[in-house]
């Protein structure tokens, strides 16, 4: 897997036999391997840092808690992911009220490309991503932030791999229908 | 019209997961289909940008603060906390009937004895004395969010936030002060009813509780949590306040629902 963040940790499932068996240390390296790929995932899809902090905090608890129902014949990180990915989606529904606001951010835009300064374009495509329903937002956050594969992704978010690359193929597209409008692609 | 089998090939170039058997193919195509490889390069182009996306880096504080919430020993965070949890989703993820009944049950409980043991003048009180129901920060987000504020003054800064569960209100305070300030949270005591108190980041302060106000004061980095019970999820806004220097540094009416009840 060529991750971007993401750096597969040999002896995952040694450090989480030794949380099982009492060794609270243990899990400390799991957090130092996790923490960033994890709070990244969470705030593409919150755009908030004290929230994706909170987030953050929430899934490594959790999964702590939940330790001994991991199936070591998975792996770690993809059982991580699942429960980040839920907590995130369950978060973002809760707050679609708020999300819809943020669909009048893209707005038309005459700009040309070279006109705008690195931090213009890094906000509109902050805003495209965030704009996007997070079905597709979740698929373009595993795939281009932490490059998960399609079976991993699928694994992750439970729906079949070609329900993945349609999600990825449109969600692209709404992408690029919304980069353009906003000026950042011609 | 652009063949399945060819805007999947588009894809998995672009995700760079093709053989090169298939990008040999796509190609090939692509050269001979105007239409295809215009979506090809648009695509291309957009997921550019993305990867131009820097990562973000997590706060220093957040490593220590997982750490730090974690129970001594597993089993026994497990066993302390399974109530918790398994109460919130009931009352957060879960619609089924019989968490609802196990969730009121015990919710009708936890009314009672607190008016039982609860006295109803508080008066001021060292905060280590106080064990609040909201207990545990990870949970929080199975709370809908309802309203924040953010202020920033000379004297201190901070935002106040507040979240909202089927008969639970909270309100998260965060501060930064060099000196004493008071947060003070009026609300409605003809609809909620001060809970809990949890703190958890920060030097020990006051907390006075008056039949319609909470204040907290305390002095550096804080971070704490305020709970009420609420008749339904609608007890009314709260009023916030925050006192330093002996005037008022900041004030703030917060939803405590989606929906507004600023009435």
């Amino acid at each position: 897997m060529p991750g971007r963040l993401y750096i597969e940790g040999q002896d995952d499932k040694e450090l989480v036999r030794r949380c099982l068996r009492g060794e609270k240390d243990a899990f400390g390296p799991i957090v130092d391997r996790y923490e960033k790929p994890i709070y990244n995932l969470v705030f593409r899809m919150v755009n908030d840092r004290d929230d994706a902090a909170d987030l953050t905090q929430t899934i490594f608890i959790k999964a702590y808690e939940k330790l001994d129902s991991y199936d070591e014949r998975f792996k770690f990180f993809s059982w991580l992911y699942k429960i980040a990915v839920n907590t995130s989606l369950n978060f973002v529904s809760r707050r679609r009220r708020q999300e819809r606001l943020h669909d009048e951010v893209i707005h038309d835009g005459d700009q040309l490309e070279d006109e705008l300064d690195e931090s213009e374009r890094y906000q509109k495509l902050e805003d495209a991503i965030l704009a996007l329903g997070v079905d597709y937002r979740i698929v373009i956050v595993l795939r281009h932030f932490q490059n998960l594969s399609y079976d991993e992704m699928s694994k992750i978010l439970e729906i079949p791999a070609k329900t993945v690359k349609s999600r990825l193929f449109t969600a692209r597209q709404i992408l690029k229908d919304k980069l353009v409008k906003s000026g950042l692609q011609g | 019209m652009i063949p399945q089998k060819f805007i999947e090939l588009i894809n998995k170039e672009i995700d760079g997961l093709d053989s090169r058997a298939e990008s040999r193919k796509l190609k090939g195509y692509l050269a001979k289909h105007a239409e295809a490889k215009r979506m090809y390069e648009d695509l291309a182009k957009t997921a550019d940008a993305l990867r131009r996306i820097e990562d973000v880096e997590p706060p220093a504080y957040l490593r220590q603060h997982i750490l730090n919430s974690l129970g001594k020993n597993r089993s026994e965070e497990v066993r302390g906390q399974g109530l918790w949890t398994r109460l919130l989703d009931a009352l957060g993820e879960r619609s089924l009937p019989k968490y609802a009944l196990v969730f009121a049950s015990g919710f009708a409980i936890g009314v009672i004895l607190l008016l039982i043991v609860v006295p109803r003048d508080l008066g001021v009180r060292d905060t280590s004395e106080l064990t609040g129901t909201m207990a545990l920060v990870p949970e929080l987000s199975v709370f809908q969010p309802a309203d924040s504020a953010v202020f920033r003054a000379p004297e201190a800064s901070g935002v106040v936030k507040t979240y909202y569960g089927s008969n639970f209100i909270i309100a998260e305070v965060r501060l930064q002060s060099d000196k004493p300030v008071t947060t003070q949270i009026g609300f409605r005591p003809e609809s909620m009813t001060f809970s809990g108190y949890k703190r958890l980041q920060g030097e020990e302060g006051s907390l006075d509780v008056g039949q319609n106000t909470v204040a907290l004061t305390q002095s550096g980095a804080n971070r704490c949590f305020v709970t009420f019970l609420s008749e339904g999820e609608s007890g009314g806004p709260l009023e916030i306040k925050v006192l330093g220097g002996g005037r008022t540094l900041y004030q703030a009416v917060l939803r405590t629902t989606g929906a507004s009840d600023l009435q």
